[in-house]
């Protein structure tokens, strides 16, 4: 009896579908871990677009959002993936500039793009409007719903790399923080 | 008489009538199905009403008389509480989530009845995939020429018969003999012709593995003449010396020595002779 229950705990969990798998870890707002999951298993499920919207969804609230332009590209044949590939799409641009604006002082003008609920949309939507505090290279932005979040952004160097940091604090508490 | 002009009259007016009232129903059910389409799915209720009476080519025109520095009544400065309204119901207006990501919905049941079927799928698979190969592989087997019965003997057979062999073979014994009476005999003729220190201490512990301590003694005392620096030929001394029972003779010897060198093996051998003795 053991171990025809140990088979079928055992076979279970090697048969059960990635989808599944990665959408119980995106419930379970298992971001770090759907995200290489589904970078794991993305060969496999190339042509699920469940699979490919979750996958972006999972790696869009990690600091791998570099890798949400993968199923970006692939999300083709239906309405809502269409929008949800311009979604993760108008994200990366937004933090793309972002970067540009911040290393190189470009401008970003009066720049017009959708606006999304994702932070470093705000973020992005602040910074274009001038609406930040500029302090030690540290721009200080309030958000424009709830008056109690800030975002601090700014550039964090390393030996190789330069690294956006986004740092989120409700009511003056650190609560999490995105490096791109 | 009946009037059939009037008759007439009154009833294409009857005829009109009804046709009015049908005709008018009908256009109000077309324009409800319509309206109702238009504002479901035409209408678009979300949308900026600035953006539509935008004035562009006054904005455009205002901009290029103040490029001609032409004075214009400033507008008063607004207050920052003021600043900070307008900016919020710009927020309000403005930021209306334009896009936004819609979740999949996964059945998880079905997916784990999808998994099922390919489970059921992949057993199957490799069930055949198992009988091909084993199928193949006897026909394989069938086509192969077989090689004829060698006669020798299998490694079996050869590994008793071996055994049997040494068993029957007698043991031969090899004599070592120890070559120390030559050995001592080139090493001094060595030592004659050189006068070479290490050479007597090499015959002196010869002469002390050998168990013959006087001569070790004899042999240690003479690389002691010739170089009294060599700690070994010192050990071997008072090590020959305890041997012969000379105890005290011996700890002289190496204190005197320690004194000097301060050594730590000379002071090892003199705990363990002064341990010995107690």
């Amino acid at each position: 009896m053991r171990v025809v229950i140990f088979f079928i705990l055992f076979t279970s969990t090697i048969f059960s579908s990635n989808l599944s798998t990665l959408y119980k870890l995106y419930e379970k707002q298992k971001y770090n871990k759907g995200c290489n999951y589904a970078f794991k298993y993305f060969k496999k499920n190339r042509n699920s677009e469940k699979f490919l919207t979750l996958y972006g969804l999972s790696c869009l609230e990690t600091n791998n959002i570099n890798r949400i332009a993968i199923p970006m590209v692939r999300l083709n044949s239906t309405k809502s993936s269409r929008e949800n590939a311009s979604y993760f799409g108008t994200i990366l641009l937004q933090k793309q500039l972002l970067k540009q604006a911040l290393l190189d002082h470009k401008e970003l003008g009066e720049l017009k793009l959708p606006k999304t609920d994702f932070i470093l949309s705000k973020i992005f939507n602040l910074f274009v409007k001038k609406r930040y505090n500029l302090k030690d290279d540290i721009y200080i932005l309030k958000d424009s719903q709830d008056s109690t979040i800030k975002y601090q952004l700014y550039i964090k160097k390393t030996s190789n790399k330069n690294l956006m940091v986004v740092d989120i604090y409700k009511d003056s508490k650190f609560i999490k923080r995105y490096i791109y | 008489m009946i009037n059939t002009k009037e008759l007439e009259k009154r009833w294409y007016k009857y005829k009109t009538k009804s046709f009015l009232l049908l005709f008018s129903i009908i256009a109000i059910v077309i324009l409800l199905i319509y309206g109702g389409y238009y504002i479901l799915y035409k209408l678009d209720l979300n949308m900026d009403k600035k953006e539509i009476t935008k004035p562009t080519a006054v904005m455009s025109a205002v901009k290029r008389v103040e490029d001609k520095n032409i004075t214009i009544n400033k507008p008063m400065p607004i207050p920052t509480i003021v600043k900070e309204v307008i900016e919020k119901v710009e927020d309000k207006q403005s930021d209306i989530v334009s896009l936004s990501p819609t979740i999949p919905i996964i059945d998880l049941e079905s997916e784990k009845a999808k998994d099922i079927t390919k489970e059921k799928v992949h057993s199957k698979k490799t069930i055949k995939r198992k009988e091909t190969y084993r199928k193949k592989h006897i026909e394989k087997r069938k086509k192969l020429i077989r090689a004829k019965e060698s006669d020798y003997l299998t490694a079996k057979e050869l590994s008793t018969k071996k055994h049997k062999i040494l068993i029957k073979q007698d043991k031969k014994k090899i004599d070592f003999k120890r070559t120390t009476s030559n050995y001592m005999n080139i090493m001094k003729e060595k030592f004659n012709e050189n006068k070479n220190p290490r050479e007597a201490l090499l015959i002196a512990k010869a002469y002390y593995r050998a168990g013959n301590y006087k001569k070790s003694e004899e042999w240690a005392l003479k690389a002691n003449n010739l170089d009294k620096n060599i700690e070994e030929s010192w050990l071997l001394f008072a090590k020959s010396k305890d041997a012969l029972g000379k105890k005290k003779e011996a700890l002289k010897i190496l204190i005197a020595y320690y004194n000097q060198t301060k050594s730590a093996k000379v002071k090892l051998l003199i705990e363990k002779i002064s341990s010995k003795s107690i």
